[in-house]
């Protein structure tokens, strides 16, 4: 199946700055692909350009099969990063009048924007103004507006900024119900425990170049460190490959560090086989992307 | 797929909502209407009360009053003053006038009233002395003296006759027209500029141009708020039509007011370049500027061009075709005023028409389409300032087939 976005070896350059320098990926059909890094490193010039917001100055982008076109465009859903509604139009006429931007027509816009609204539980506002609107309210409307036209693709640029632990739960719930229906999404977050609990692939790109790109659990094996969490009894120090053993608070359990060559499986085989010890839970211990993005980005700082 | 059309009915409609807009456009004007007419009718029945007089009494002491003539209902021969003083005390007379002894040579008439002596009074004796003075002369060179000429002027070819008499409305009607015209055009263009400062303010703009390209955005407020103006105009026109209407002293300079139907074609036509010329600019000048103050600033300077040739009247009245206006009229950004001025005042070679109406489309054309570029640079510049140099870099980029954009937060 070909890829939902297909981005070969683009470079943006501003007047005096390099924002994107020979990027490629791809983003497959049906997936929620995660793109983070730091301030500044890129994320939404290489957003505009796969939108044809912006092009760029070198290599090819190919959107839903074919160029970032207007027709493209009408199969794709985008929240910028920057959230804003027409402030004196009532609910539902603005919404109405963004999908019809889309393409859709008048009555269809108008009735699916009266369900979306309903749906979200917004049913009392939706002849209100805008501003009348509390924040919480506009971000789920401005949600509304990316998802009316029933894009085959999605982009959002920092969907939970400024949500609550509810509206946060709507509005990934959304996502998924979007992902169900084999809709691809495109995630730009600063939230790493949303990546890790939702993206099957990331992109980490920093100073416009890709750092980290694949499955997020494939990257994280990448960068786990030589160490497993176990939780039982015994004196794990007394085992020939561990070679130091201190309490993590966070995950309530013993964090040994291995030697090179002592495996993982190798320490269970000869936990187990010992009647000293006792073992109530046992884990590899995977990086949390904070800290592998907090070591590739600084690592380049440097 | 014409969706600029949709964004036309959203500004449209978008504009209908706005209550400031909705009372500057229908309610206001309305309002000056009632308020115009009520004092028009007040001002005119009062004024008829007292200028009628009544009977005017006449004491001639130079025997220029022919007894016969004096026969007229409007006039009271008396002897001597005191019986006329009389008379106006007894409120039989409302003034008289006594023509003294040495009339013939000085032409010394003294008037009395109780209150004030209106002009009408002042026009009937003088055209009562004037009948009595011609009378033993022939009755059509009577007439002739009275009236000696009616005089008809004609530009050279004979395209069009300047009656004399409506002199009033000949000077009238090309300030009324133009600055009605130049206003038009001005607020048409801002609440242009107007929607597009909003739409930045609001954000929209990258929500909007990630589904339509920037040229159908401009197309279609353009559009939209085109036909907001037009509307306005049209509201504007009816009432004062009303106002003439109602008013009768209006309608012999409504009738007079009467242009050739080419003139209201050519109106047409210089409206609707002045709007593009002016509506793109504008729309680029919204779509660089960071808030609607530092837009509305750069606007002013623009409407004192359009109001240059009103400024410029006593130039225009003199001569339509000396050079001040001729290159008002020639130069786009003040020809649509400026050729609704002379166009109106008298005639204009057709070549001159020509050019500038030529002058006018390229002008159009071009800022139109630099208007685009400009919009497409400019609206993602939210809260900063696009330079003259960073507009120039746009254009050569753009030439060179490539659009940069300078804002950091884009990266």
């Amino acid at each position: 199946m070909e890829n939902t976005v297909q981005v070969n070896n683009v470079t943006k350059t501003f007047t005096e700055t390099v924002a994107v320098d020979q990027l490629s990926f791809q983003v497959k059909p049906g997936e929620i692909f995660a793109m983070l890094g730091p301030n500044g490193a890129g994320k939404t010039t290489t957003i505009r350009m796969i939108l044809d917001i912006l092009r760029p100055d070198s290599g090819t982008i190919q959107v839903l099969g074919g160029s970032p076109d207007r027709i493209a465009m009408d199969r794709v859903g985008y929240l910028p990063e920057e959230r804003g509604l027409y402030r004196d139009l009532p609910v539902k006429e603005c919404l109405a009048y963004l999908g019809e931007l889309k393409g859709l027509s008048r009555g269809v816009a108008l009735s699916r924007s009266i369900d979306w609204l309903e749906r979200v539980g917004l049913e009392d506002a939706m002849d209100k103004k805008v501003s009348a609107l509390s924040r919480g309210m506009q971000q789920k409307a401005q949600f509304i507006a990316t998802v009316l036209h029933d894009p085959d693709l999605l982009i959002v640029d920092e969907p939970f900024a400024g949500l609550d632990p509810v509206n946060t739960m709507l509005i990934k719930d959304m996502i998924y119900d979007l992902k169900d229906n084999g809709r691809t999404v495109i995630m730009s977050t600063h939230m790493m425990h949303q990546i890790e609990e939702m993206a099957d692939r990331l992109l980490m790109v920093n100073e416009g170049r890709l750092v980290l790109y694949g499955k997020v659990s494939d990257i994280q094996s990448q960068f786990a460190s030589h160490s497993v969490y176990v939780s039982g009894d015994g004196d794990w120090m007394s085992l020939e490959g561990v070679e130091e053993v201190a309490f993590d608070r966070d995950e309530k359990a013993y964090k040994l560090l291995l030697s090179e060559d002592y495996s993982a499986d190798t320490f269970l085989r000869d936990a187990t086989r010992h009647s000293d010890f006792r073992i109530d839970r046992f884990q590899v211990a995977l990086p949390a992307l904070d800290e592998i993005f907090v070591q590739v980005a600084g690592g380049n700082h440097q | 797929m014409n969706r600029y059309l949709t964004i036309a009915r959203h500004e449209i409609t978008t504009q209908l909502r706005r209550k400031a807009f909705v009372f500057f456009a229908f309610i206001f004007p309305a309002l000056m209407l009632g308020l115009n007419v009520g004092i028009g009718q007040y001002t005119a029945s009062r004024m008829e009360r007292e200028n009628d007089l009544g009977t005017i009494g006449v004491v001639d002491h130079a025997g220029v009053v022919d007894q016969v003539l004096n026969q007229a209902d409007d006039f009271r021969y008396f002897e001597n003053e005191e019986a006329a003083e009389q008379a106006l005390v007894n409120k039989a007379i409302g003034a008289y006038f006594v023509i003294s002894d040495s009339y013939i040579l000085t032409g010394q008439v003294d008037g009395y009233t109780l209150s004030s002596f209106p002009e009408s009074t002042k026009d009937m004796i003088d055209s009562f002395i004037r009948e009595n003075l011609l009378a033993d002369q022939d009755q059509k060179v009577a007439a002739r003296i009275a009236d000696p000429m009616s005089i008809t002027m004609k530009t050279i070819g004979g395209a069009r006759e300047l009656d004399d008499e409506d002199m009033m409305v000949h000077i009238m009607t090309p300030i009324v027209f133009s600055a009605l015209f130049a206003m038009s055009v001005i607020m048409t263009s801002s609440y242009l500029m107007q929607s597009v400062v909003e739409e930045k303010e609001s954000r929209m703009v990258e929500l909007m141009i990630s589904s339509v390209s920037p040229k159908e955005i401009l197309y279609g407020k353009v559009l939209g708020l085109g036909a907001i103006g037009l509307m306005q105009i049209g509201v504007w026109i009816t009432i004062a039509l009303i106002a003439l209407t109602i008013s009768p002293e209006a309608a012999g300079w409504l009738s007079a007011l009467s242009l050739p139907w080419w003139i209201l074609v050519m109106a047409v036509v210089y409206i609707l370049f002045g709007y593009l010329l002016y509506g793109s600019l504008l729309a680029g000048i919204g779509a660089s500027s960071s808030s609607l103050q530092e837009a509305q600033s750069i606007s002013g300077i623009l409407t004192m061009l359009v109001m240059s040739p009103i400024f410029a009247l006593a130039a225009f009245i003199s001569n339509p075709s000396s050079a001040i206006p001729v290159a008002l009229s020639l130069i786009p950004f003040t020809s649509p005023t400026g050729m609704m001025m002379r166009l109106t005042l008298s005639t204009v070679p057709w070549w001159q028409l020509a050019l500038s109406l030529l002058l006018l489309a390229l002008t159009a054309y071009a800022v139109v389409w630099l208007a685009a570029w400009v919009f497409r640079a400019g609206l993602l510049l939210t809260g900063k300032r696009l330079t003259p140099s960073i507009l120039f870099r746009t254009i050569r980029a753009r030439s060179n087939g490539q659009i940069i954009t300078v804002d950091r937060s884009l990266q």
